[in-house]
């Protein structure tokens, strides 16, 4: 072995280890963030508001990867990517699980309008906004290279944060609205990911989505006919659905494309079949929330770097101003007296703060196609992210 | 002046079960009926999992819009110690899965049962 191959192996190992450490870690997270102690915490309106955005999560990920202690060097990074990768497919399967047809007809005609004027605002004012600081950072480049970060920021403006917890203080008047503002938390997540799949697809891109959205197809089917088959514990539910989920994720992996898609087809199949495996396996999605989100949070802090030049923050100071100008005003305009009655209530700014899923777009497309665009794309997404979620609480003080 | 004599002590208990899904649900009734208990009173419940999860939720909020069944119920029934006793027995031998929380009370008196 000459010397070159052997000082690589043996640096190789303590890398993989601290890869490990890192994976370990993250488990550790998940699991603290289903304890008593964790629980607690959501008692405090600025933890609420921290847990239920995943920032503590991502700090503690920051802390550990190159921009922190650097637990994990920037070359080691790849190795992290089966997790990610699954925690990406999870939080589709989370997404999707909410298309059930009973709960799709019970949404009203007023969340409706209001889901797609914001969407439809949100991408356009959002695309610009990006497309603008790009050609400047940029002049020589075209829109076709501008167009994936320019989508990505866009798509991940969709919508707001379904966490309320943070903001109480709600009078009764504003019941009704608050179910409102969670139930277009949920469809914006499921618009954010169509949006980011569909709209900034290449022909190749086309390609890859409908293999994997095949492939999903055929996974649900067939997590429906084992779990039919099985009268199994928990444990053995688990165990199928990290199965399909690996197997959704690998697949999209190995066309370069994102496990999100994929994975929300899957959760959409699964609510909308009959059975009580069915059932139970959504009971255990559901209450994996938490946990999931803390691994995927502590991940996305791992990829997390600075040093991309001005444009992530120009990006995320022009939509983070579009979020606290036009999302009240679009509630606004959509809900008319029924927003207007929530007065002085808290719940007036919950739709300025950005989903979570824009954390998750982030990192599918750095997952995709490593770059400094998607880098700094994941810079602005975590930027505006912390801004807009800690605006309301500041704003909140002060009334 | 009003009766100083206490009232009888009841020798009924009141007996809470707290069954968390609908498939530990199914065996209460079961053993409810085969200890002799036929009148409960069934409440829909939530845990405060459930309550702390509905108002944070991280990817998927559509839920809130409806009305949310957890599977959850508790059980609420005044009956005979034996009769209790007969149906504790019967649920201590099922999976720990499906065995659902319960708790007995002594009751000191008793309105509107038929004895």
């Amino acid at each position: 072995m000459s010397d070159a191959a052997s000082a690589s192996t043996l640096g190789g190992i303590p890398q993989a280890v601290a890869a490990l450490a890192v994976g370990g870690t993250a488990l550790l997270v998940a699991f603290a963030s289903l304890t008593r102690p964790a629980a607690r915490l959501a008692r405090w309106p600025l933890a609420s508001a921290l847990l239920g955005g995943g920032w503590i999560a991502l700090a503690c990920g920051l802390l550990l990867g190159p921009a922190g202690i650097g637990l994990l060097k920037v070359e080691s990074l790849g190795e992290l990517r089966p997790l990610t990768q699954v925690g990406l497919a999870w939080i589709g399967l989370l997404v999707g699980l909410q298309m059930k047809s009973s709960l799709l007809a019970a949404v009203p005609t007023t969340l409706w309008r209001w889901s797609v004027l914001d969407a439809v605002v949100s991408f356009l004012c959002a695309a610009t906004i990006t497309g603008l600081v790009l050609r400047w950072a940029a002049p020589a480049a075209s829109l076709r290279v501008l167009w994936p970060v320019m989508s990505l920021i866009a798509a991940g403006t969709i919508g707001w944060s379904g966490e309320l917890r943070s903001l109480r203080g709600l009078d009764t008047r504003a019941a009704g609205v608050a179910s409102l503002v969670q139930g277009g938390a949920g469809l914006g997540s499921a618009l954010a990911i169509v949006c980011a799949d569909l709209i900034s697809l290449s022909p190749d891109g086309s390609r890859s989505l409908l293999a994997t959205l095949a492939v999903a197809t055929a996974a649900a089917f067939s997590l429906r006919a084992v779990l039919g088959s099985t009268a199994g514990t928990d444990g053995r539910l688990t165990l199928a659905l990290l199965g399909t989920l690996a197997l959704i994720a690998g697949a999209s992996a190995s066309v370069s494309a994102s496990p999100l898609p994929g994975a929300f087809l899957l959760g959409l199949v699964v609510t909308n079949l009959r059975g009580a495996p069915m059932r139970r396996l959504e009971r255990l999605v559901a209450e994996s929330e938490p946990a999931v989100a803390a691994v995927f949070f502590l991940l996305a802090g791992v990829l997390l770097r600075a040093g991309f030049g001005w444009w992530p923050w120009l990006v995320a100071g022009g939509v983070l101003a579009l979020r606290v100008l036009a999302k009240p005003a679009m509630a606004h305009l959509a809900l008319g007296d029924a927003w207007s009655a929530t007065g002085a209530s808290a719940l007036r700014t919950a739709t300025v703060r950005q989903a979570p899923i824009a954390v998750a777009l982030a990192v599918a497309a750095l997952q995709a196609r490593d770059g400094e665009d998607q880098r700094g794309a994941l810079l602005a997404v975590v930027a505006i992210g912390v801004a807009s979620g800690v605006l309301p609480l500041l704003w909140r003080r002060r009334a | 002046m009003p009766d100083a004599t206490p009232a009888p002590r009841s020798a009924a208990q009141l007996l809470v079960l707290i069954a968390r899904t609908e498939e530990s649900f199914d065996p209460v009734v079961t053993a409810l009926l085969d200890a002799g208990i036929t009148g409960a009173t069934v409440l829909e419940s939530r845990g405060i999992g459930a309550i702390i999860r509905s108002e944070m939720p991280i990817f998927a909020g559509l839920a809130a819009l409806l009305p949310q069944a957890t599977g959850s119920r508790v059980v609420l029934s005044v009956a005979q110690p034996e009769r209790i006793e007969a149906l504790l027995r019967f649920l201590e031998q099922l999976p720990r899965e499906r065995r659902p929380i319960g708790v007995t009370l002594p009751v000191s008196r008793v309105l509107g049962l038929e004895s």
